[in-house]
């Protein structure tokens, strides 16, 4: 898998979390975004999240829906709403459920797709900063 | 374009893969990103079950790095024993508080005490990647 471009239109030390209990998933992903510049922290668990936002500044978050343990990947974003709500979120499941189950959850529903599709997560990572950039 | 034209690619010689196996994220976090400053390229598992599925997979791994105290069934001396066996060429780094653990020192070509210095930790990483280069 390649690359296509860097991080244009975001700061390259951006930081995405990616949150996936499947690990050559997850490392496929976070290989891809490093690629492109980002800064990426890897969790299996929400659990193991939540631990690297309490030390880390993250500025988006790429979570699996189903996630092993007490916190699923909804769960995971209704708390990153309440509690960090400047970090974009992305989630993810195979297969892809309904908009409506994310519609207030996902920054820009639908969820995507496990496993993902590298250019889209990169097109729906830059698109969002844009946005944000602009308010 | 591709990803070495996407960012600047450190000095091929030393984008040697390290597979950082440890269950603590803080830990595993503050170890990847040193070992990604200097240049190598790292592979996070969580636990042995991922380091696992890492080795039983087609991805190059150079280096090994896992603590031995880990939750689930396989524990870091059984993986560094999974991956000799799996990985013949491979290097292993284990870290371990137990500075009396033979296992630990038998089953590896580094082994390292906790506390560890993380500067010291990458300087043998990297002596060791150079001890395996043709």
């Amino acid at each position: 898998m390649t690359a296509e471009g860097g991080a244009a239109g975001s700061g390259p030390t951006d930081t995405v979390l990616v949150v996936d209990s499947d690990v050559l998933v997850r490392m496929e992903i976070a290989s891809y975004l490093r690629d492109c510049a980002y800064k990426v922290l890897e969790a299996p668990r929400a659990e193991e999240a939540l631990v690297l936002l309490s030390r880390s500044k993250v500025d988006a978050v790429l979570a699996d829906v189903d996630l092993p343990g007490s916190m699923n990947g909804f769960a995971l974003a209704r708390w990153l709403r309440e509690h960090r709500p400047g970090v974009s979120v992305f989630l993810a499941s195979t297969p892809p459920m309904a908009a409506d189950l994310a519609a207030d959850l996902c920054e820009e529903g639908p969820l995507l797709a496990r496993p993902y599709d590298p250019q889209l997560v990169l097109e729906r990572i830059r698109k969002l900063k844009a946005e944000v950039e602009r308010r | 374009m591709n990803p070495a034209e996407a960012c600047d690619e450190p000095d091929p010689g030393r984008r040697a893969t390290v597979l950082v196996t440890e269950d603590h994220a803080l830990i595993r976090m503050e170890m990847c990103e040193y070992l990604r400053d200097a240049g190598f390229r790292v592979l996070e598992a969580a636990d042995a079950e991922e380091a696992l599925q890492v080795l039983r997979s087609s991805l190059e791994v150079a280096v090994l790095i896992t603590d031995v105290r880990m939750p689930g069934e396989c524990d870091g001396l059984g993986l560094a024993a999974i991956a000799r066996e799996r990985r013949p060429g491979i290097k292993v780094v284990i870290v371990s508080g137990d500075a009396a653990d033979a296992d630990a020192r038998r089953l590896s070509d580094l082994f390292l005490r906790k506390p560890y210095n993380i500067g010291v930790l990458v300087e043998q990483v990297r002596a060791l990647q150079g001890d395996s280069a043709p």
